[in-house]
């Protein structure tokens, strides 16, 4: 009984972490995304001309935003010289 | 043991969950609900981004006048180059923008409220941005909206304006002194020595209203004598140390004008 159990609990844990990051539900998916977006909005909004002075707060400046489909977020920050995005994700 | 086996079942129905496949209407309803979040992103940071570009857009043209005439007055930010940028980025995630952005340009007072985005504080005399604006965000394919008006003031702290006006009005009065001078005095000794004196006194006047904005001025000429000419050439240097301009994506102190003229009189 005891294998059985540890055997069950092994499988579990390991299905889980190798479930989550290859088929995420989308729910949390959007949880995430909410939480990236919130973060974008309150990081370009706290900054604003100091992103200019190269700060990125939570987010972090790019030139393209490769990763902007999954739990990234990245908006064009007009006025940077060359203009750069603001990518933030879901801490 | 039992409470093992629950928080085991508890498990596997919740890996069934996570792995269960999601019905169209489902990911179209989760679809929607990530484009909100999206659009909300965008269209939240407008006023921020538009107050970024015209800091920007200041600051660059104050760095490339720095020590010189300034004769210019400040143009506005383009506000269709912002619109076209940002409909550009847009296009490519899915969206499209709609509306436009207006900015304008004055003379700022102390006391005014500077929007925090831009940075800047107000003096007498420094350059006011406002901008107006009406821009929609649609997503084309889930129909989503998002309106957003904003009427936004904002100081660039540079006092600019104050001193294109100190240097007009000290060329203006240079004019006046000289004329003057050479009018009364028939001697080019004593008319030089009465100018020195009315401009003295005029530099003193100035430097007074002006110390306490922390703004310095220098005037300085020198004298040609030409047949039956005098011909005065004027330096004038005014220096803001307290202006703050964001060039190369570094604060730097201080702004300065620096104007040159010539006034001819008779010599005999």
């Amino acid at each position: 009984m005891k294998w059985l159990l540890a055997a069950l609990i092994s499988i579990l844990v390991v299905s889980y972490a190798l479930v989550i990051p290859t088929r995420v539900h989308p729910g949390w998916q959007v949880k995430w995304k909410a939480r990236a977006c919130s973060n974008l909005k309150r990081t370009v909004n706290q900054l604003g001309y100091r992103i200019l002075l190269g700060q990125s707060g939570q987010g972090e400046l790019v030139s393209t935003c490769g990763g902007e489909k999954g739990i990234y977020y990245c908006i064009l920050i007009p006025g940077t010289s060359p203009y750069k995005k603001m990518r933030v994700g879901s801490p | 043991m039992k409470e093992l086996v629950l928080i085991l079942i508890a498990l596997l129905v919740a890996s069934f969950l996570v792995s269960a496949p999601r019905s169209d209407e489902d990911w179209l309803l989760y679809m929607g609900e990530l484009r909100m979040y999206e659009i909300s992103a965008e269209a939240d940071t407008l006023k921020a981004r538009s107050m970024i570009f015209a800091r920007s857009w200041v600051d660059r043209w104050l760095a490339g006048v720095n020590a010189t005439a300034c004769e210019e007055l400040p143009p506005p930010p383009n506000g269709s180059l912002f619109v076209q940028l940002l409909r550009e980025d847009l296009m490519s995630k899915g969206f499209s923008l709609m509306g436009d952005l207006r900015y304008s340009i004055g003379e700022s007072r102390e006391g005014d409220v500077s929007d925090q985005a831009f940075g800047g504080y107000c003096r007498d005399g420094g350059i006011k941005v406002v901008a107006s604006s009406g821009l929609t965000i649609r997503d084309d394919l889930l129909g989503i909206k998002a309106r957003r008006y904003f009427d936004v003031e904002a100081c660039q702290p540079t006092t600019y304006f104050l001193i294109r006006e100190v240097l007009t009005r000290l060329r203006h009065r240079t004019i006046g002194i000289v004329k003057e001078a050479f009018s009364s005095e028939e001697n080019v000794t004593a008319a030089l020595q009465e100018m020195r004196e009315e401009l003295t006194s005029l530099v003193r006047y100035l430097r007074k209203n002006l110390t306490d904005e922390g703004i310095s001025l220098r005037l300085t000429y020198t004298t040609k004598f030409a047949e039956e000419e005098v011909a005065i050439a004027f330096k004038a240097v005014v220096f803001d140390k307290e202006a703050i301009i964001i060039r190369g994506g570094r604060l730097r102190r201080g702004f300065s004008c620096i104007r040159e003229w010539e006034i001819r009189a008779r010599g005999s």
